[in-house]
């Protein structure tokens, strides 16, 4: 058999094996669905219930939202037709937690006409966001079904320029996006670092308990040194498999769960204006606006899916080359009886940086600093794999390219790097793990 | 004589240090070759040079006459001398993975090691972890891997550190044996007695050039001193008045109350004869054999004499 080929499945073969890649399969997603619902709980428990009063030029939004969008965080309460601002101003006192909103009657239908919220102190980004989805949603719940159904693309097109949220293209819910790319960036982060660190164990332990040596009289250091990365990437594409295919399956699960035939329902009728300002009928559904949003997350899901599971194995690929080359070449400089983790920090703290940016991403997925990290190469396979849900794939798909390019690029250098000075190094005992030293080695195998 | 390795001239320096300088190395076939020398003498580097791990950067290296290729890996088997496993892995597997790098199909090392793990006793533990092994046991495996796709080339750093003696004597019979079956090996050892049991030629290296080279009887003729060891009881007095027919004490050693182990020299042509014919009046003689040069000694004195000039010459600088 090919030596490299043995290689790589022995460091397959004796990873999957072990108890911790089974434990780890099962638990990454538990964790992961941890760090996104913890702090959302956190939320949620110390959440004052805000009031809102509308005040409906539209005639149509208020009434279905004080139905429908009332939580126990936020109460809407629809003032009665003829109260005009000043009038509700006047009869509520206002405090931090009952705030105003007022619908102009062209509120959702013709551009630059957004909506008003009046409030004593700053409600926050959550509550405003919240309130916005709200609009957003109950909207396009009308719109759906009285133009073309579940034809979301279309409908959140023309919203986009209705609505004054500037939620563009894909027709996820937006808090689908972010869940999702918290999740995506999460997945990618312990992936990159936890079998980047696996490749610096293997390496240290080959040189520390001396087996190197036998082996290397067998094959050449470079082609072990690939055959570890190789196998160790292997696995880690295998629990990679294992996760998303798990997602997959609940997925598919919750989505016969729902089950909804949206036209079946159809047979709540309300009146609605047109851009023209005249009434006219809608058909509304009786679903709740939960279900409502299953459905679009599904729906949204569904077309989102085959671009993410596209794109993702490239990003996992090279950013998991590119750290392993990095700690490669640690492991094969250190020496087993001094420390090495001094050494080891400069490269996990880009990836650390990294997962910190992803979690601003879906708070903010246009910003200055998420953009250019995510097409730098030692910060893209994370941020951009948080931004995936966000990028608008007829206008920025050349960004994702983009991205692809400059990390392979990057690892074409850092794997040539690590290979020369593996080659040297694995056998230096005597010397200590030092900038110094692996450029030595480095110069000395290009010798 | 037919050489399976011949280093010509071979230099490999890294970074700053010459590691080895012109080195010209010719390994008969079917012998045992000791590698001997200090500790950064060089020896390591000129093995692993053998292995194909390192490349030298001036001169060459021939195995049978042809340059090492890497058609040649599977034909040389190395223990080095710091030598480990994978501590997690099962032995069975681990001796299978090694064996098959080194060339061999899934089932001729299977059958191999059947065979060899069977020889050592060793059967019952092929799917237990290196991690539950004695260090005696996990020295055995280390030596089966080596050993077990039947190279023409046995490279062996201190293939006895860590064994105890009947594992020591286990080995050895394993080295004779395969040197029997036609097996060349090279035996890199500090052990100097284990090199006069069992090797044919030796080579000293020292920083990094090679001081002596030859079969070991030869070296031993050449530093030998031509002295004689006498055991005897009796007076030591009169021992040393019986040195007047010609001879110098070397050595003396007293072994109980009036019994000596001494080693004398003769100054020019003077026979052993006299001397015991006039000690005998008043000693009794156990027994004289001529005394030969021994390994340590060879080692020490080469390696001193070869250091000396360049001690003093700096002193002098200092």
């Amino acid at each position: 058999m090919n030596k490299l080929k043995l290689v790589v499945k022995r460091e397959f073969k004796t990873r999957i094996q072990k108890k911790s890649f089974i434990i780890l399969s099962i638990i990454t997603p538990i964790i992961i669905a941890g760090l996104i619902i913890t702090p959302i709980l956190i939320q949620q428990s110390t959440f004052q219930q805000k009031t809102v009063l509308i005040v409906d030029d539209t005639i149509t939004l208020g009434d279905i939202m004080q139905r429908d969008k009332s939580t126990k965080f936020i109460k809407y309460i629809n003032m009665p037709l003829d109260a005009t601002i000043e009038s509700v101003a006047d009869c509520y006192e206002n405090s931090k937690d009952t705030m105003v909103l007022h619908l102009n009657k062209n509120f959702g239908i013709i551009k630059n006409s957004p909506g008003q919220l009046y409030n004593d102190g700053h409600p926050g980004p959550g509550v405003i966001r919240t309130i916005k989805n709200d609009c957003f949603d109950l909207f396009r719940k009308i719109q759906v079904y009285q133009i073309t159904k579940l034809n979301l693309e279309k409908i959140d097109k023309r919203l986009g320029n209705t609505c004054e949220i500037q939620y563009e293209g894909t027709g996820i819910n937006p808090q689908v996006k972010s869940y999702l790319s918290l999740a995506g960036g999460l997945l990618m982060y312990l992936l990159v670092l936890s079998y980047g660190v696996q490749v610096l164990k293997g390496v240290q332990e080959e040189k520390s308990n001396r087996i190197i040596e036998i082996i290397l009289s067998s094959i050449k250091p470079v082609k072990l040194m690939w055959g570890k990365i190789i196998g160790i990437g292997l696995v880690g594409i295998t629990q990679f498999i294992i996760i998303i295919t798990a997602a997959i399956v609940l997925f598919s699960v919750i989505q016969s769960l729902v089950d909804i035939n949206p036209s079946a329902l159809v047979n709540d009728q309300i009146q609605m204006m047109n851009a023209e300002g005249e009434l006219v009928q809608a058909n509304l559904p009786t679903l709740s606006a939960e279900e409502m949003d299953t459905l679009y997350a599904i729906e949204g899901l569904k077309s989102f899916l085959p671009k993410f599971l596209l794109i993702i194995p490239f990003l996992f690929i090279g950013g998991f080359l590119l750290y392993a080359s990095f700690f490669a070449t640690i492991g094969s400089a250190s020496n087993p009886e001094t420390d090495s983790q001094q050494y080891i920090l400069p490269v996990t703290v880009p990836i650390i940086l990294s997962m910190v940016i992803a979690a601003t991403t879906m708070e903010n997925p246009n910003s200055v600093l998420v953009y250019w990290t995510s097409i730098f190469p030692l910060t893209s396979p994370i941020v951009m794999t948080a931004r995936l849900p966000f990028i608008n794939w007829s206008t920025e798909w050349w960004q994702v390219i983009t991205a692809i390019i400059l990390l392979y690029g990057s690892v074409l250098l850092s794997t040539k790097f690590a290979a020369k000075v593996y080659k040297t190094a694995i056998l230096m005992y005597g010397q200590k793990l030092s900038y110094n030293n692996i450029w030595k080695w480095f110069k000395q195998s290009n010798k | 004589m037919k050489y399976i390795i011949k280093a010509n001239k071979v230099v490999k320096r890294y970074y700053k240090h010459t590691a080895l300088n012109k080195v010209c190395v010719k390994i008969p076939k079917g012998s045992i070759y000791g590698l001997l020398g200090p500790n950064g003498a060089g020896k390591t580097t000129l093995i692993r040079l053998i292995n194909q791990i390192s490349k030298p950067d001036e001169g060459e290296i021939l195995f049978f006459n042809k340059k090492l290729t890497k058609e040649h890996i599977s034909k040389i088997g190395y223990l080095p001398e710091e030598r480990g496993l994978y501590k997690k892995m099962k032995i069975g597997e681990q001796a299978m993975y090694l064996a098959q790098l080194k060339g061999m199909s899934k089932t001729e090392a299977k059958e191999k090691l059947t065979e060899w793990f069977d020889k050592f006793d060793m059967l019952d533990w092929w799917d237990s972890k290196v991690e539950d092994l004695s260090k005696g046991m996990a020295q055995k495996i280390q030596f089966i891997v080596t050993v077990v796709h039947e190279p023409e080339l046995l490279i062996l750093d201190e293939p006895f550190s860590g064994f105890d003696p009947i594992n020591t004597e286990l080995i050895k019979q394993e080295i004779l044996e395969l040197k029997k079956k036609g097996t060349t090996i090279i035996f890199s050892t500090h052990n100097m007695q284990s090199v006069e049991e069992i090797c044919d030629h030796i080579t000293l290296i020292n920083q990094s050039e090679i001081l002596i080279d030859g079969p070991v009887d030869a070296i031993k003729k050449q530093f030998s001193e031509n002295a004689y060891e006498i055991h005897f009881t009796g007076n030591m007095i009169s021992f040393t008045n019986a040195l007047w027919t010609g001879f110098e004490l070397l050595k003396k050693e007293e072994v109980s109350k009036n019994e000596f182990k001494v080693t004398v020299s003769p100054v020019g042509n003077n026979s052993i004869n006299e001397l015991l014919g006039a000690a005998l009046k008043d000693c009794k003689i156990k027994s004289v054999f001529e005394s030969s040069a021994k390994m340590h000694d060879i080692f020490i004195k080469a390696v001193a004499k070869a250091n000396e000039p360049k001690t003093t010459k700096n002193i002098k600088n200092e």
